[in-house]
């Protein structure tokens, strides 16, 4: 029998709801509305009604471009070889063997330290004249590597930073989603004489794609809002090679104090990364749930 | 016959000993970094920039002066007072909100959930803008409480989604009884809910409390002198005038403490956590 209740479930959500729109909605419109004004923060002048010249402005201005792009690169280098890393060592290691647990709690680790201490601990082993690996590359094979001298290298050793940082989200994450797939098809593939090949193609994969699409969404989207390894380990240089979308705003607003240009580069941020969430990551969460 | 199973058992020998030599390796590639890094924090000043110098009398000279010369002890309190705050504050927001969102049906109730969510999408620097004008006319800049309510910001949104996955997995015929029994649905929650599901809301909390003391921007926005954060505090030893490295690494591993402990505690719960309950950990 099914009880009716469950008249008011406002009063439930109120407390939140207030919350969210007072704090997270109402700071949205002032955002919209200081993208149409030229505002600088040092400046004793009130805003002053521009229109879309803000948006005009960053349509031809190289360095938004650079930014959007760097934050691209970034997110899709450092999720994909966190995925890669992650999934070939869950698919190795989905089997009993001592020491689990104690490596499953080592890894969360460094899911939990601060981002910027992430990045000065490796800003400081990377660096060129008294880092320890670059030391240690030296020694053995008597070459000089610099970490953060060229644009690519630079972006190259964030990502490596990064995957250090989350490849052990993508491990655990698909570790538990292998650990839950149903034996029968596996059993069924054995029976029928399938190779290991075979039986991953065909049916490992599919089954784990919810899982896969959770995982590498997600990390995904928190990659595009990168800063703080930025701030930490490069900051956004050398030039501007690693000036992601999160840094540039930032530098804008707060050492330029150019509020409007900010606040309408923030405007598009958020409507890339929302379109994103809409299309691909709502439908991830639903597949992966149910 | 026999042959053929000592030939799989060699094969059994060679596969567990590469499982442990992958597992080696990882162990030895996260602990590597954090072990260099407290090792450093305890080599007195003049090699502390020498990276080929292993063997040395350890010396507390970079903790006496994070604690002395230049205390870190404000910090510390600082951060852990607004981390608590931020996990209780979004626990007592959002699980009435997760136990609406588990178990009422309502028109809406998805694309609720999603436009909940999308402030966990949306980049920090996007409330930075607005809210500093905000926090600064209203003189909050500088407070604690600026950093509370912008955490929880930060938080609430996915302690919504967690919480409601903890709920989900209490049976409604429990609830249903209950209120057979007479309980109105407040009572249900307070009662009879909120009971069975302490397991997760103490996971949550520790959650929104380390994803709190882990948080930089809006600390770095919002805080200067009143108001001091660890992670900010962090990244003072290294500016563009030079670094102050011995102390730095030791800053770096008080920084770490809450992850150390908290890993084995939460080792079950983070998978979930990190996937917003789509993902169940082992």
């Amino acid at each position: 029998m099914t009880v009716q209740r469950r008249k008011y479930p406002i009063l439930f959500l109120l407390p939140s709801l207030i919350f969210m729109i007072v704090v997270g909605l109402l700071p949205f419109f002032y955002v919209l509305a200081l993208s149409f004004h030229r505002y600088r923060l040092t400046w004793a002048k009130p805003w002053s009604f521009i229109g879309l010249d803000n948006y005009r402005y960053l349509m031809n201005w190289p360095r938004f471009w650079n930014s959007v792009w760097n934050t691209i690169v970034f997110a899709v280098g450092s999720t994909t070889l966190e995925f890669l890393v992650g999934f070939a060592l869950a698919l190795f290691l989905a089997r009993p063997f001592r020491g689990r647990g104690i490596l499953r709690a080592l890894l969360v680790i460094p899911l939990l330290i601060p981002p910027v201490s992430v990045g000065l601990m490796w800003r400081f082993i990377l660096h060129p004249l008294i880092g320890f690996v670059p030391w240690m590359i030296k020694s053995v094979t008597g070459i000089t590597v610099s970490f953060f001298q060229t644009g690519e290298m630079a972006m190259l050793s964030l990502i490596l930073i990064d995957t250090w940082e989350w490849f052990p989200f993508m491990f655990l994450v698909l570790l538990a989603g292998l650990e839950s797939l149903p034996r029968e098809p596996f059993e069924a593939a054995y029976v029928d004489g399938a190779s290991r090949w075979q039986i991953f193609w065909h049916i490992t994969l599919p089954l784990m794609r919810p899982v896969i699409a959770v995982a590498y969404l997600l990390k995904f989207l928190i990659s595009l809002k990168v800063y703080d390894l930025i701030y930490t380990v490069t900051t956004g240089g050398p030039g501007t090679s690693t000036e992601t979308l999160s840094y540039l705003i930032y530098r804008e607003t707060f050492a330029y104090f150019w509020m409007g240009k900010g606040a309408a580069m923030a405007l598009v941020y958020e409507y890339m990364i929302i379109l994103f969430a809409v299309i691909f990551v709502r439908y991830a969460l639903m597949g992966a749930r149910r | 016959m026999r042959f053929e199973s000592r030939a799989s058992n060699l094969k059994e020998l060679i596969l567990s000993g590469l499982i442990y030599f992958v597992v080696a390796t990882l162990i030895f590639v996260i602990l590597l970094p954090i072990a260099w890094i407290v090792v450093t924090s305890f080599k007195p000043e003049p090699i502390v920039k020498q990276p080929y110098i292993w063997v040395f009398t350890p010396t507390l000279e970079n903790y006496w002066h994070i604690f002395k010369i230049r205390p870190i002890w404000k910090p510390l309190f600082d951060t852990s007072i607004i981390a608590v705050s931020t996990s209780l504050l979004s626990l007592a927001l959002g699980t009435p909100a997760a136990y609406a969102l588990a178990r009422y049906e309502f028109r809406g109730r998805d694309d609720l959930a999603f436009w909940i969510l999308t402030f966990w999408m949306s980049p920090p620097v996007a409330f930075v803008i607005p809210l500093f004008i905000i926090f600064d006319q209203l003189r909050l800049l500088d407070t604690h409480i600026a950093l509370i309510i912008t955490h929880t910001l930060a938080n609430l949104p996915f302690v919504i989604w967690l919480m409601r996955e903890y709920i989900n997995d209490v049976p409604r015929e429990i609830e249903e009884a209950a209120l057979i029994d007479g309980y109105s649905d407040i009572q249900v929650f307070f009662r009879v809910t909120l009971p069975l599901i302490k397991p997760g809301l103490m996971a949550v909390g520790i959650l929104a409390f380390i994803f709190s003391w882990i948080e930089f921007l809006y600390a770095l926005i919002f805080t200067s002198i009143n108001v001091r954060m660890l992670t900010v505090e962090v990244t003072s030893y290294w500016t563009i005038a030079g670094v102050i490295l011995g102390p730095m690494t030791a800053a770096i591993v008080i920084s770490l403490i809450p992850a150390v402990i908290f890993a084995f505690i939460l080792q079950r719960h983070i998978i979930r956590g990190l996937t917003l309950g789509a993902v169940r950990g082992g």
